[in-house]
């Protein structure tokens, strides 16, 4: 260790120092220089580094925090470049987005790491450097240079799909009661019907109308990236018109000039990128305080929209700006092919606590048309394991939960009967005909006896998955029909409906009855169920995907030994000391 | 004994600029004027010992000693030249405090001997209850070291009378100074200060205020030189400050502290060198390193041997030859002689030392420390501060703080390691 090191201070930070002054190698000194410790750190450094592009001489202060190598080196250049170089945001040199992550690891590791990360910068910024790499640098990170000039407005954008190209987008303001979020959210859509549409499907109330949005919006697609620097309100339309085509400027000052009676309007431009990038700006009008919060309702553009302004002066913000788009949300989840999940109907039968699982888990696999039948009500011994809550105690379970999807996956389609599923069809008995998949999670052996032996063993089109928990959710089991193919799983039931190939037994079946006609549950805790609810979703999507070709049995075997304590016996095949497994077979005693 | 050193007495080029890189000049240029402004008093340090002067002539205009009636106390030696510089951090005894000397002009001594005259200035001194320094009686006055100050300082307080003839009352012309040994003694100490002024007035061009001098003109103590002008270096008073601490380390580094060349031979080598410089700028400007070179180089040349006899007379006073130790008899003059011209050459290589080339800055900050003093961390600070393009002082040609840096940041370090944005991407979800 150099003995110029102060042997008092930490070995994480003693080896951090000898590691940068190794790194310069035996003329650290003459570019590395220690000085008094600042702001609390243990350690602080002056680094000389290269004249810049610029051709301004700058030192990078170094220096060892407290919780050095936990917390990175702390970096900040004096004379600060401000908006000059990439990766220095608010005084401090930030150098995560050269490698994604901070540097981490042991001291030596983190300053290493540091520096060279510092070089790639460095390369970019001295002076006769990589001028090219000097853009790309600050593109990459463009957003946050814009909203680092920008002050952060008041609202948050909804914007409900992505268009496709430039235009004018309608606003609406949020205007549910809902004090806890601090802030105004507002909807931005193509067409007011958009709006409308997704205000319908989060109130319910199918006679929402919107007469006159507000057009107090525009979204711009980047064919390059503007520059780094922020313009006046008055240059904004030089500022994008390099990066956009002609007729798109031109269509864009038309906007700003219609509608420039607006107190606030945004422009929302999407980055030139495969990834979806969306920055929004908002345009406030001179006067209007950035704390106060403008509502465009229905009836906006007459209220706002003939007001119009000379000059288009007052401030910009950065306002932050959330996309509702199947292309978005689905855009990490590659498993199922979307495009082919998203056109298929499905139905589901019972969405009690394995269903409501099974619905949710195949929304965000991309199923966007969805029935949900179920004529029971959320009891409170429901809450531990279903996945409505409290709001939603005594509610009908297809209603509460199409209330949930509707907020929570707005573009899904979701429709519902309250009642049984015999009776819905008694009602309308071509109902089941235009669903491509049915999912019955009942466990009640008529609704799947009415299914089996009414269609599906006639033929019925549609793919079949019928799956239940064994009590105590130790096991789980789904069976599967494929689309086009007759089928009739009754016979794997004895006449009560149970499962002649289970693989635990308890007393009474596991049935525990409660006072009154009939009423009873069987056990079963959230993890287990949602484990067969996983599995019975994978069932599901492969029987929508075509990859089921023949009547499947699939069943997941917890941890069995469980079964003891509860009275219970597993009586099914060995795990070999597995406590989850799922497997994959044909029907037991295959009676296609 | 003079033979041995005739071939001394001559110019000496310490190091050819025109081959050197041109932003190395400049850099090291800078790094000697630097260097002669940390040697230099700083403003308060110039402020106490101001204050000792006029605490010195309370003193005296207290006195009721008819030898000092109207005594007049004015600045002498180097704080009234400003090349006064601190004492080296390694410095014991005499050299470890300031020099500040002071000339005490009596005008009326009358017939009072040489004796007398000391004797008066040090009783009266002694007498003096204020005055809480030693006293150590010198050979031509007395010493008052005020050794418990920060800076400490001794100031060499001379009396001094006008010769026969003088009629100056300012202590200007020719005067006389009482000799412990030999009686009084003619010296011109002020006028000998004007000429060094008047020759150093010939490069730099930073006047007085008048409005201040002619206040300061009031007082019976004369103006002391004004810090600004005190501070401000130029050519000849930086060189002369760095040749003063390149002495005093060669001194004590070669322990030869007691012969050491005096100030007065170094100051005054130096400013007729500046006379020579000056008038070689006439016909081809020059800039401030060629001239610090050139007054260094041309110093032995102003050493005259006459009659067997080292000279280096007072320009204005050849009564005053202040190499009259050299020629001291039964070998001790030769010991001053030779640690002259041993400590010239060591001093012409610190000069130069900005050319060597090394791969480290360390060969020149051990330099700066060794031969002038400069702390090693003062030498960093500096050398931190070069234009960034610059070829740094003590290094190869076109080594730069930028060079340094950038094969620091991208050089073997950068190539060698492995970084972690090469490392994939964890490959798990949560």
């Amino acid at each position: 260790m150099d003995s110029s090191i102060d042997t008092s201070l930490p070995t994480e930070v003693a080896e951090g120092i000898q590691a940068l002054k190794n790194y310069f190698g035996a003329d650290y000194a003459s570019v590395l220089s220690e000085v008094t410790p600042r702001h609390g750190e243990l350690s602080s450094f002056d680094l000389i580094l290269p004249t810049d592009y610029l051709d301004v001489d700058r030192i990078l202060q170094i220096g060892f925090p407290r919780t050095f190598p936990n917390k990175g080196l702390n970096l900040s250049l004096i004379p600060s470049p401000g908006l000059d170089w990439p990766h220095n945001l608010n005084e401090t040199l930030c150098l995560f987005g050269i490698g994604q992550n901070p540097p981490y690891g042991n001291s030596v590791d983190v300053v290493i790491e540091t520096m060279i990360r510092l070089g790639d910068l460095i390369k970019v910024v001295i002076k006769d450097g990589d001028s090219a790499g000097l853009l790309k640098e600050f593109q990459s990170e463009i957003t946050n240079f814009w909203q680092h000039q920008l002050s952060r407005a008041n609202q948050q954008l909804i914007l409900l799909n992505l268009p496709e190209s430039s235009c004018e987008l309608m606003a609406l303001s949020d205007q549910r009661w809902r004090p806890s979020l601090g802030e105004q959210y507002v909807w931005l859509g193509r067409t007011a019907e958009s709006i409308q549409n997704h205000l319908r499907r989060l109130s319910s109330d199918t006679n929402f109308k919107i007469n006159a949005p507000g057009k107090a919006a525009y979204y711009i697609v980047l064919a390059t990236i503007p520059n780094v620097k922020i313009p006046k309100p008055s240059n904004l339309v030089d500022w994008l018109k390099p990066h956009v085509t002609e007729a798109e400027s031109t269509s864009f000052n038309k906007w700003l000039k219609e509608s420039s009676g607006y107190p606030l309007r945004w422009v929302v431009l999407k980055l030139p990128d495969s990834s979806i990038v969306l920055q929004a700006i908002g345009l406030r009008q001179n006067g209007l305080k950035p704390s106060s919060s403008i509502t465009y309702g229905k009836r906006a553009d007459k209220r706002f929209g003939n007001n119009r302004k000379q000059n288009l002066s007052g401030s910009l913000s950065y306002t932050p700006v959330h996309v509702i788009d199947p292309a978005l949300i689905h855009s990490r989840n590659p498993t199922y092919k979307t495009s082919v999940t998203n056109t298929k109907k499905v139905l589901m039968v019972g969405v009690g606590s394995l269903g409501s699982k099974v619905t949710l888990e195949l929304i965000k696999e991309g199923v966007e048309h969805i029935h949900l039948v179920d004529p029971d009500f959320l009891a409170d011994a429901n809450l531990g394991r279903h996945i409505l809550g409290a709001d939603d105690l005594g509610r009908n379970k297809a209603v509460a939960l199409r209330e949930m999807i509707n907020r929570d996956m707005p573009l899904v389609k979701v429709t519902i009967n309250d009642d049984f599923l015999e009776t819905v069809v008694l009602d309308k008995p071509s109902f089941l005909e235009q669903f491509d998949l049915i999912v019955i999670t009942t466990a009640n052996a008529w609704s799947e006896a009415f299914l089996w032996r009414t269609f599906k063993s006639k033929g019925a089109k549609w793919a079949l998955v019928q799956a239940w928990s064994e009590p105590y959710a130790f096991v789980g089991h789904a069976l599967a029909a494929p689309i086009e193919q007759s089928a009739d799983a009754t016979s794997l039931f004895d006449a009560s409906g149970n499962f002649k190939y289970a693989f635990t037994e308890f007393p009474d079946h596991g049935h525990i009855p409660l006072p009154g006609c009939g009423i009873g549950f069987v056990p079963g805790g959230p993890l287990g169920l949602s484990q067969i609810a996983a599995m019975t979703t994978q069932l599901a999507l492969d029987c929508l995907v075509d990859k089921v070709k023949q009547p499947t049995w699939r069943y997941w075997i917890g941890n069995s030994t469980l079964a003891a304590e509860y009275k219970g016996k597993y009586i099914g095949p060995a795990t070999d000391g597995a406590i989850s497994a799922t497997f994959s077979k044909t029907w037991p005693g295959c009676s296609t | 004994m003079t033979t041995e050193f005739d071939h001394l007495l001559k110019e000496r080029n310490i190091v050819s600029l025109a081959s050197k890189d041109p932003t190395q000049i400049d850099a090291w240029e800078r790094i000697l004027i630097k260097a002669s402004e940390h040697l230099s008093l700083t403003e308060p340090q110039y402020k106490l010992i101001c204050d000792r002067y006029e605490t010195l002539q309370g003193i005296l205009n207290a006195s009721t000693d008819p030898i000092l009636r109207d005594a007049h106390i004015f600045v002498q030696g180097s704080i009234g030249l400003q090349t006064t510089i601190k004492p080296a951090s390694n410095a014991t005894g005499e050299m470890a405090t300031i020099d500040a000397d002071a000339i005490i002009l009596l005008p009326y001594v009358g017939s009072a001997t040489s004796e007398q005259v000391l004797m008066a200035i040090e009783k009266r001194f002694r007498d003096a209850s204020r005055v809480d320094a030693p006293i150590k009686p010198l050979r031509r006055g007395i010493r008052m070291v005020y050794a418990d100050e920060n800076p400490g300082f001794h100031m060499d307080i001379t009396p001094a009378r006008t010769c026969s003839g003088n009629t100056d009352n300012k202590g200007y012309g020719f005067l006389d100074v009482p000799d412990r040994v030999t009686g009084w003694k003619g010296s011109s100490p002020r006028t000998y200060s004007q000429w060094l002024e008047s020759i150093s007035q010939q490069q730099i061009k930073i006047a007085m205020d008048r409005s201040e001098s002619i206040a300061l003109a009031e007082a019976t103590q004369d103006p002391m030189p004004h810090y600004d002008k005190y501070a401000s270096g130029n050519p000849l008073r930086v060189a002369i400050k760095l040749i003063k601490r390149s002495r005093d380390e060669w001194a004590i580094t070669s322990r030869k502290i007691d012969v050491r060349p005096i100030s007065a031979i170094l100051t005054t080598l130096a400013a007729l060198a500046y006379q020579e410089v000056v008038q070689e700028s006439r016909y081809q400007e020059i800039r401030a390193i060629d001239a610090i070179f050139k007054i260094v180089q041309k110093m032995p040349k102003f050493i005259r041997i006459m009659n067997g006899e080292f000279k280096v007379l007072n320009p204005i006073d050849s009564r005053e030859n202040f190499a009259e130790k050299w020629n001291r008899p039964h070998g001790e003059g030769y010991a001053y002689a030779r640690a002259f011209f041993d400590w010239y050459s060591a001093a012409c290589d610190a000069f130069s030392v900005g050319f060597i080339q090394a791969d480290t800055p360390k060969q020149l900050e051990d330099a700066l420390l060794m031969k002038f003093g400069i702390p090693v961390s003062r030498t960093q600070d500096w050398m931190s501060t070069t234009p960034r393009n610059w070829t740094l002082p003590g290094r190869r040609a076109g080594v730069t703080l930028n060079t340094i840096s950038t094969a620091g940041l991208l050089g073997s370090g950068y190539a060698q390691a492995k970084s972690q944005a090469s490392i994939e991407p964890v490959r798990r979800l949560g």
